[in-house]
């Protein structure tokens, strides 16, 4: 970008100090005097009733300072016991009834850690088993035992506005998407293509557990910290549930170690805050690994997807997703919703049929998850595309070209695509595989293949980021924002825009964690959004800051505003650098003593169009899009199964890169974590029961398992309305890494993969089907 | 989560360790290197009120060399034996084999001793030391014994050791002149994963034939399983169809069961390609 | 059973009283306020908890404190000479090695074991040796750059 001193560079991380040095706060670290520590007792059973709970044993050991049950919480006065962004369905600790094995059903504080887990030894809870259902499919149907009795709609968010209470039926929450005549489009068809694709629950692990610690401080306010991504949200929930106002509830998030949508909306906040309103003492909760297989998890998701051909064109496509919520909704109707209607893919077609069910079973309650569900849709519709173009005999590559949208097309929702850099995404990643490289004959049992995949993920509109920024006297300033810092490098990255727009350098901006004291309302730190939305919130608050500034060196010197420029700390005439002021100039101008300050608020607040429900059709149904490729080239080696990844390359449509080297990271990163997920990451439960719930059995990508070649792509479509062009790239590398490798399979040994993880066994299987003595032809 | 309040006994010499365990009885186990009875203990899935520590009874951690053979004692770690020039010398397929467990950290921490008490189906060095032919120490308050490493797994987690005896070393006989040994291991989901399955193979050759081959599999039978009845292939060499037989015997004997890393139908499969390209690595003068 | 123990972490001996069974982990956390030191997956498998015992890489959350007496424990905060970066910290800041960071203080010790034991690590032997160290932002390519600008640095 033209003119630019700092947007655009890929300067080093702001943060990095104290994190290369181990010094970096996290809420573990934070001790306080009096601290009690938790240990939770969690439901054996998917489904039962609870008919007695003795806890005389373990409040009479010494150093337990409370025994908590579910049906003390729902007695506390002025307390709802239940909470959930789209449901108030998940109680803080299981009353009456448990609806997955890992419920927590007592929870113990004691002065230490080992105290508080010998305790829970002593708690005795007899259990009525009811009935369960695990099995999404099994779930929809009228005859399978209900999760929840009643849906309670939670109202905290403007887009879920619409959601409905009642129903006797696991299906909480149905999106609809209808355009055109897909049944005459069916009948009028060359070819009907059918499928059945599933993507299993899995961790998102971050290296972090989840950690709260809440106490009373001297107005006896309540403070929290935690290690959450959505700082203002935990208030919000805590001040609902709790009946405390908002300003006598604080809640601070430090540095997290990871999120990736694990740490969204409210976790053990307001457990552990009803254990520091009864014992009135520090409250600190951290999970064990094994916890966290039992506390969040990704969607399964299992769906049907229907398309027809009719003169080798798609001219319609029917998708039937059903998302495995678990026992708790969680944000599971958002996903179903905003994934949702992008099931069809990125493509020109004039017959869409979309009905996406969030629906419950009695397994670990799923949330967001890094690519909020598109993961699994793109794994449905991109495998499907080249099953497709493969049949047709059409280059996958040209076969995606032809439909994908332009911009200035309209989507399957009818809304006008902006910023949409999918088939430049689907050439570069073409281009950098060598996809038009004669492919080489093959012998022996090793043999390679090369695969394409493109998809797109609308960002969560609407959605709000407020910031405010304050400019000291010396030319330093200060950034209040509630965005977390997790990892994705989003501190160096407001820095370098609020940097840009005053005329300073990084280092002379603080951002200040998220303390809902002071940082303003922000959604959530999640889906790709805070570049764009709180870049924007602090862009355009340091830029009425600068107007001000501009206003008095105008005065000052007796020019128009509109001449001057700021940079290098002052602000000067364009083009005549020595007319200028300091900052510290100014200000001593306007107030003439040290130590001032200028502040200024802004909120970035994109809205969306009403969205039809019986439709899903919207003038406007996000800001926008994150068009993303992957192109990946492997090794099946036909005797075993096993799959050997050599290149992976991924292609995002970033907007403006404010940090190109981290907008890079970004894709590398969500892309290996999806090469895990892809190859073997799978939850495995027996009965609602989790089989392989540690690190001992579930496996993540280790540094042996980079692709030999790999490598990232960024494109800069601008978008105009984001921060010097920028959307966003924190979830863009992880869209269609599966598609990719399962479409990479099928052009090595020509079958296909229609369920993850893609495990040696799973191809073996595949290639023994295919033919009965596994003998390749050339 | 923390571990339960308990005591550890640490006894100055072999014969007080043996007596604090028959002192405790149920009470007491003994701790090796102590990665999975520390994990066990660390999930409240066992406790002991009594742990005895055998890193400080001296002697425990020393590789032995003794006329030809060699001794590793129980509390050497995986890491010793890794890097242990001696064994490397000897025994490089014993290098190797315990070299792929877990991670290096693992390998710093965990005993050899330990790693066999677990009798874990699915272990790494079982299925070389079983082709080496090797034998496990063991001191109990009935006295010394040796047990060969064939009889010493009973079961899935169970082994011929009685209450109160403690595995001190493993003994390994010099390979047999003309001897090769090879441990091929399969992950099929992460490399540092427990494996999908493990086969050893010894061969000792002559003139082109067959002299004695012994194999030993992981993964695949409660136990890590010794194969039998391979005397066929005496004298022989080592054709497609003598392969075949060998392949039917290994067959018959393993019992796989499906776990986390592959179905019975898949064992059963990697089995037979795994036994073939061990043979194939050690026979390789095949025309 | 509680007994007093002295333990020598990052050249000093910290006698404190302990559990027998109390972690290292939980004494070196808990106890000596070393927060580079954290628990991830208990069991080993992630390296997060990764100290330097008489130099190796050994994972704390699967040691008994009691029987860490008489060696050395070296752990993150240990690194360095207190005022600037160690070259192998400097080379994960250059080579944009970390991002949420929570693995990084096991990462960066288990580079030093690797190249105090193996100054020249080919990238297989690099790979190898920090197989156990699990990274969920994934930053593996980086942390492969910054081990080889670190090998540069410190193999003199």
């Amino acid at each position: 970008m033209a003119n630019l001193s700092v947007v655009g560079q890929s300067v080093y991380r702001t943060d990095a100090n104290p994190k290369v040095t181990g010094r970096a706060l996290h809420v573990g670290n934070i001790e306080m005097p009096g601290m009690l520590h938790v240990a939770v007792l969690r439901s054996p059973y998917p489904h039962a009733r609870i008919t007695r709970i003795d806890k005389a044993k373990a409040e009479a050991l010494g150093g337990v300072a409370v025994v908590l049950t579910g049906a003390e919480i729902a007695k506390m006065p002025g307390v709802d016991a239940h909470f959930g962004p789209a449901f108030r369905d998940q109680p803080m600790l299981a009353v009456e009834k448990v609806c997955y094995a890992g419920d927590p059903v007592v929870a113990v504080a004691a002065v230490d850690k080992r105290t508080a887990e010998d305790a829970l030894q002593l708690v005795e809870v007899d259990y009525e088993p009811l009935s369960a259902v695990f099995d999404v499919l099994e779930a929809v149907k009228p005859e399978a035992p209900l999760v929840h009795e009643h849906h309670r709609p939670a109202k905290a968010f403007a887009d879920l506005a619409h959601v409905k209470a009642g129903q006797q039926s696991n299906i909480c929450y149905h999106f609809k998407l209808r355009t055109g005549d897909v049944d005459k489009a069916f009948a009028e068809a060359d070819r009907v293509f059918e499928d059945t694709f599933s993507s299993p629950p899995a961790q998102h692990m971050p290296m972090e557990p989840h950690v709260a610690l809440v106490y009373l401080d001297e107005h006896e306010r309540l403070n929290v910290w935690t290690s959450s991504q959505s700082p203002s949200y935990v208030r919000t929930e805590l001040s609902a549930t709790f009946g405390i106002p908002m300003n006598r509830i604080r809640v601070r998030v430090p540095y997290i170690g990871g999120g990736y949508g694990a740490k969204l909306y409210a976790k053990l906040e307001p457990l552990v805050t009803a254990l520091a309103l009864i014992t009135r003492k520090p409250v600190r909760y951290a999970l064990t690994r094994e916890e966290e297989f039992l506390t969040i998890t990704k969607h399964k998701v299992v769906s049907r997807i229907k398309t027809a051909i009719k003169n080798g064109t798609i001219t319609a496509r029917k998708c039937e997703v059903y998302w495995d919520t678990g026992a708790y909704a969680e944000i599971g109707p958002r996903i179903g919703h905003k994934s949702g209607y992008t099931s069809a893919g990125p493509y020109r077609i004039p017959n869409v049929w979309i009905d996406s069910y969030c629906v419950y079973t009695h397994r670990v309650p799923a949330g967001a998850f890094r690519g909020f569900g598109v993961p699994q849709v793109i794994w449905a519709y991109d495998s499907q595309t080249d099953i497709i173009a493969r049949a047709l005999g059409a280059d996958p590559v040209e076969f995606r070209l032809r439909p994908a949208l332009d911009e200035g097309e309209r989507f399957a929702t009818g809304t006008i695509v902006r910023s949409f850099g999918v088939k430049e995404a689907i050439r570069r990643a073409a281009q950098a595989i060598e996809w038009s490289k004669p492919r080489a004959r093959q012998t022996g049992t090793k043999r390679r293949g090369k695969g394409i995949a493109a998809g797109v993920k609308a960002v969560l509109t609407p959605s709000i980021s407020g910031a405010i920024v304050i400019l000291n006297a010396d030319g330093t300033a200060n950034v209040l924002s509630s965005t977390v810092e997790m990892g994705q490098g989003s501190e160096t990255t407001l820095g370098q825009i609020v940097a840009e727009e005053l005329g300073l350098t990084v280092d002379r901006i603080h951002i200040v964690q998220p303390d809902t004291d002071v940082t303003p309302y922000d959604t959530i730190t999640a889906g790709s959004r805070s570049t764009y939305h709180m870049g924007n919130a602090v862009r355009m608050a340091a830029g009425k800051i600068k107007t001000e500034l501009c206003e008095i060196v105008a005065a000052k010197l007796e020019v128009a505003p509109d001449d001057l420029i700021a940079r290098g700390g002052r602000v000067y005439v364009r083009g005549m650098e020595e007319r200028g002021m300091t900052i510290g100039e100014i200000f001593l101008a306007k107030f003439g003593s040290l130590g001032t300050t200028l502040a200024a608020e802004a909120v970035c607040q994109p809205t969306a169009s009403h969205m039809d429900p019986e439709t899903g059709q919207s003038e406007k149904c996000t800001e926008y899009w994150f068009p993303s490729a992957t192109a990946a080239e492997v090794e099946v080696d036909t005797e075993t199964g096993q799959l050997k990844v050599l290149q992976l390359i991924s292609v995002g449509d970033t907007g403006t890169a404010i940090n190109p080297r981290h907008c890079e990271q970004q894709l590398l990163g969500a892309a290996v974590m999806h090469l895990g997920l892809t190859l073997f990451e799978e939850m495995v439960f027996d009965e609602g029961q989790m089989v392989n719930g540690s690190l001992l059995d579930y496996q993540i990508a280790t540094i042996k398992d980079i692709p030999q070649a790999f490598r990232p792509i960024v494109v800069e479509v601008a978008h105009e309305d984001g921060p010097f062009g920028a959307k966003g790239v924190g979830e863009t590398g992880a869209l269609t890494v599966a598609p990719a490798i399962a479409n990479a399979i099928e052009d090595a040994v020509g079958v296909r993969i229609r369920d993850l993880p893609i495990t040696p066994e799973r191809i073996l299987r595949a290639l023994a089907e295919k033919s009965a003595t596994v003998t390749l032809k050339d | 989560m923390t571990i339960r309040s308990f005591e550890l006994l640490q006894p100055r010499s072999l014969a007080e360790a043996v007596e604090l365990l028959q002192k405790h009885g149920e009470e007491a186990r003994p701790l090796g290197g102590g990665t999975t009875l520390v994990i066990l203990m660390k999930q409240r899935a066992v406790h002991y009120p009594y742990l005895v520590d055998l890193q400080t009874v001296p002697g425990l951690n020393r590789i032995t060399p003794e006329n030809g053979a060699l001794r590793i004692g129980a509390l050497v770690s995986h890491r010793m034996v890794e890097l242990s020039p001696v064994i490397r010398q000897a025994f490089p397929v014993l290098a190797e084999a315990f070299g792929h467990i877990g991670n290096v950290r693992v390998r710093q921490t965990a005993s050899v001793g330990g790693n066999l008490a677990h009798a874990d189906y699915r272990l790494d060095p079982p299925p070389p030391l079983l082709v080496l032919g090797a034998e496990v120490g063991a001191v109990g308050p009935k006295g010394a014994r040796m047990i060969p490493l064939k009889n010493f797994f009973r079961g899935m987690y169970e082994t011929a050791l009685e209450p109160g005896e403690i595995l001190i070393d493993v003994k390994i006989p010099p390979m047999p002149a003309n001897g090769k040994a090879v441990y091929l291991r399969y992950t099929t989901l992460s490399a540092n994963d427990w494996p999908c399955l493990g086969v050893a193979a010894l061969l000792t050759k002559e003139n082109g034939r067959a002299k004695e081959l012994r194999l030993a599999l992981g993964g695949v039978a409660p136990t890590p399983l010794l194969i039998g009845g391979l005397e066929f292939t005496k004298d022989q060499r080592l054709d497609d169809g003598v392969v075949e037989k060998v392949l039917q015997a290994v067959e018959a004997q393993i019992s796989p069961s499906s776990d986390l890393r592959g179905s019975e139908w898949y064992k059963r499969r990697m089995a037979r390609l795994f036994v073939q390209k061990a043979i194939a690595r050690l026979d390789g003068d095949r025309g | 059973m509680k007994r007093e123990i002295t333990l020598r972490v990052n050249n000093k001996n910290e006698t404190l009283a302990v559990d027998d069974a109390d972690s290292l982990l939980e004494v070196l956390r808990d106890r000596l306020k070393l927060w580079s030191v954290r628990e991830s997956c208990g069991v080993g498998a992630c390296g997060s908890c990764t100290v330097l015992l008489d130099g190796r890489p050994v994972s704390s959350c699967l040691l008994l404190a009691v029987r860490s007496t008489g060696r050395e424990i070296t752990t993150l905060e240990g690194l360095g000479d207190g005022q600037s970066l160690h070259p192998i910290q400097q080379a994960f800041v250059n080579e944009r090695a970390l991002q949420c960071a929570y693995c990084t203080p096991g990462f960066v010790l288990s580079v030093k074991a690797l190249l105090d034991e193996l100054p020249h690590p080919s990238e297989e032997e690099a790979k190898e040796y920090l197989s156990g160290n699990l990274c969920r932002c994934a930053g593996y390519a980086e942390i492969l750059r910054a081990v080889r600008s670190a090998q540069e640095k410190t193999a003199r």
